[in-house]
């Protein structure tokens, strides 16, 4: 593959000795990198700025005739090894004596906590959903919090206003998002896929609005939501009772602590459900795509057209898989409405939808394992920046300049890191963590 | 294949008149009355028509005929406005396009639409007819449909050997020339093993070298017993390969008959061939073409060398 593709390229100059000499980009994106390690980006960038200085070293030595720019590249590799130095040191201190009054290793548990903990299996689990619908069959659902809420709501409403068994309320909370879908599913799945897209989004809306109304607040208990529904599942608790250590008695501690995390008790049960949960869908997923059926649902994202006219009952096709991926968003939403023990309609807005798509996107669509890492990479991240943000912003004289932030921006500024972060990924790794790239790459017809 | 697809000699067509809407011996679609309006154009006007099974039918036509809006409108992905039509007897009017594949009528697309992201041997079990493995309910459980998927890929692979694609079968279909894509679709709708396979401008695209074994390919469809209805622009396809014609104009059918009988009309000749019908157009195009770019090329010659003194 090499050999023929070097060919050309040695003769080429030969050919027109007179063409002009420039610069390979990964001299500008080297230089990029470097200023903004030791700027702005505090060393995290100045790694790659020495990679990609490095290759376009590489890339002047092996032709000089075409490519100019050596001094450059060389400083962006200079800058890069001055901002890694500056890092590495950086992060030393911070985690050993701790650095200008920011914790580093508390940054960094609080982060690993959220990544690993019922946060993360929420966001996963309505991931999971939405890679069967964007990701496998290309149905453009903005509005799986609709479905989550459903799902909340469907538990808390059987159990705390109709007063009817735990059970039956899970049953009910399962079956309100497969109904959801349906009645999304039969006037727009006919339609272009932008029909879909406005009509989950403009539903998904309603739905919180109605759920938090003064006029249905005997109901669904207006803004407060409802609440006392999840003893059964507090009770259910293996960790109140039992010890891994020291069978029959009760556990002997509050917090489980391991160094570097840390749960309390109630997240640790949480966490047990919720990952079992996780392994469950994926196990489905994963099932369900490598069979006939999953190679249907991709022909249709591809061309619904050429899937027709090969006899296939496509408008049905896309129904089950609008019914399935709302299935996860429901069992997402149950499992909020059961970790935290309430339900609230300010928790179902059109943001945890949007979240829920960025864990799918940096995981990789179209993979069983994206949207699971995804959610725990977008944890982490979020979580760690405002730990690291808040302290950075905290006490009378903080670290980081008022002028630049100050403690109200600080929860804030992260999502402008991740909107930022979102677009340098669709730029340069568009098919996510785990995506193929020569799926992306084939875009003829 | 299909087991009442019979190797029958191929049907005596000389006794038929050629008149538009002519009766055959043994159609097997007939429609009447079919009419399309996009707004004030009537894209398709047509008063009967019958196809003749076991068969290769040629649709010919210039441009805005209305040759692919017919073919949209008989597979069902289009709507018409009036008229009923039959396939095999079977009412078609207001079917879905998956239903009138799954009783034996199966079509291709001008724009080739391979599943440019799956491999192209994927592409080709897709059209494997009836999978129980496509059941939402069965796909879980592997065991239910894997020897029905083993025979459905045999099946792939003999039909990709046929159409010689058997080199390309991991390969993206994304990942294949335009020509490949043809057969590949073609190959894909017999999956569905269709009684009658209409090809939408099967040639367009095609290189020169690829073109001749996809002619093969067209007869060979009707030699296994299938009947064939295409649309094509190349007329030296439809003079080789056709057994029957059919001439649309402004949404009409206004001739029929034989190739020959139908390129020696007067009226078809105006219509569409125009005067030049005899001599190869694209011969004359060529010669021309060279001439023009060396007068050009001397001309810019001519350019430099004043610029440069």
């Amino acid at each position: 593959m090499n050999t023929t593709e070097k060919s050309p390229a040695t003769e080429e100059p030969k050919a027109a000795p007179t063409q002009a000499r420039r610069t390979p980009p990964e001299v500008v994106t080297s230089i990029v990198l470097g200023i903004l390690g030791i700027t702005l980006a505090l060393g995290f960038t100045s790694p790659f700025a020495i990679i990609k200085g490095r290759q376009a070293v590489a890339k002047i030595d092996e032709d000089p005739a075409r490519y100019d720019g050596r001094p450059l590249a060389m400083v962006g590799q200079v800058l890069g090894i001055v901002g890694t130095v500056w890092l590495v040191a950086w992060l030393v201190l911070s985690f050993t004596v701790g650095f200008a009054g920011i914790d580093m290793f508390d940054v960094l548990r609080t982060a690993l906590n959220q990544a690993l903990g019922p946060n993360a299996i929420v966001y996963a689990l309505a991931a999971i959903g939405l890679n069967v619908h964007f990701g496998y069959t290309g149905l453009l659902n903005f509005g799986q919090a609709g479905f989550m809420a459903v799902g909340a709501y469907g538990l808390a409403v059987t159990v705390v206003t109709w007063d009817q068994p735990f059970v039956l309320g899970i049953l009910v909370a399962l079956l309100a998002p497969v109904l959801l879908a349906l009645v999304l599913g039969v006037p727009t799945l006919r339609l272009r896929a932008d029909y879909l897209a406005i009509a989950t989004i403009a539903t998904a809306e309603i739905l919180r609005l109605v759920f938090g109304a003064v006029e249905t607040k005997s109901v669904f208990g207006g803004s407060n939501g409802l609440n006392n529904y999840a003893g059964t599942y507090q009770d259910a608790n293996i960790f109140r009772t039992w010890d891994v250590f020291n069978p029959g008695g009760a556990l002997g501690f509050d917090r489980l602590d391991l160094w570097i995390m840390s749960f309390s008790k109630r997240d640790l049960w949480s966490m047990v459900i919720g990952w079992l949960l996780v392994a469950l869908c994926c196990l489905v997923v994963w099932a369900l795509m490598r069979s006939p059926w999953g190679r249907l649902l991709r022909a249709i994202r591809e061309d619904e057209d050429a899937v027709r006219s090969l006899g296939k009952n496509v408008f049905a096709y896309k129904m089950q898989a609008l019914v399935l991926g709302g299935l996860f968003g429901g069992l997402a939403g149950l499992y909020l409405a059961l970790k935290q023990a309430s339900v609230v309609p300010s928790d179902y807005s059109t943001n945890m939808t949007f979240l829920a798509f960025v864990a799918l996107l940096i995981g990789g669509a179209a993979r069983v394992a994206g949207p699971v890492i995804g959610a725990m990479i977008l944890w982490f991240l979020i979580s760690g920046m405002r730990e690291f943000f808040e302290q950075a912003t905290a006490g009378a004289d903080p670290v980081m300049p008022t002028w630049l932030m100050d403690n109200t921006q600080a929860s804030l500024i992260r999502f402008v890191a991740v909107g930022l972060g979102l677009m340098l990924l669709m730029i340069f790794r568009p098919q996510g963590i785990f995506g193929d790239r020569r799926e992306i790459a084939i875009d003829g017809r | 294949m299909a087991a009442d697809l019979g190797k029958t000699a191929r049907p005596d067509l000389t006794g038929i008149e050629h008149v538009p809407g002519s009766k055959k011996p043994d159609a097997i679609v007939v429609g009447d009355h079919i009419t399309r309006q996009f707004g004030g154009l009537k894209a398709v006007d047509v008063g009967h028509i019958e196809i003749q099974r076991g068969v290769i039918t040629a649709l010919i036509g210039p441009n805005g005929a209305g040759k692919t809006t017919l073919f949209n409108l008989l597979t069902g992905f289009d709507t018409p406005d009036t008229g009923e039509w039959s396939f095999n007897g079977h009412p078609l009017a207001r079917v879905v396009p998956h239903k009138v594949a799954r009783l034996g009528m199966v079509r291709t697309f001008q724009l080739t639409k391979v599943l440019a992201k799956l491999s192209v041997i994927e592409n080709m079990r897709l059209g494997a007819k009836g999978q129980s493995g496509e059941s939402f309910l069965k796909a879980a459980l592997p065991f239910l449909w894997r020897s029905e998927e083993a025979r459905n890929t045999e099946r792939a692979d003999e039909l990709l050997a046929r159409f010689k694609l058997d080199a390309k079968r991991e390969d993206f279909a994304g990942s294949l020339s335009g020509g490949q894509r043809k057969l590949l679709e073609m190959a894909r709708a017999l999956m569905v093993d269709p009684e009658l396979i209409m090809l939408d401008e099967p040639m367009a695209g095609v290189n020169p070298a690829l073109k001749q074994s996809l002619l093969g390919h067209v007869k060979s469809l009707r030699d296994e017993g299938r009947t064939v209805l295409f649309v094509e622009h190349d007329m030296d396809m439809v003079r080789d390969i056709s057994d029957w014609v059919i001439v649309m104009a402004q949404g009409q059918i206004v001739a029929e008959g034989t190739p020959d009988a139908v390129m020696a009309d007067p009226a078809v000749i105006d219509a569409y061939l125009g005067a030049h019908h005899d001599t190869d157009l694209s011969e004359m195009d060529e010669k021309a073409l060279e001439a023009e770019a060396e007068a050009e090329l001397e001309a810019e010659l001519h350019d430099t060398e004043t610029k440069g003194s």
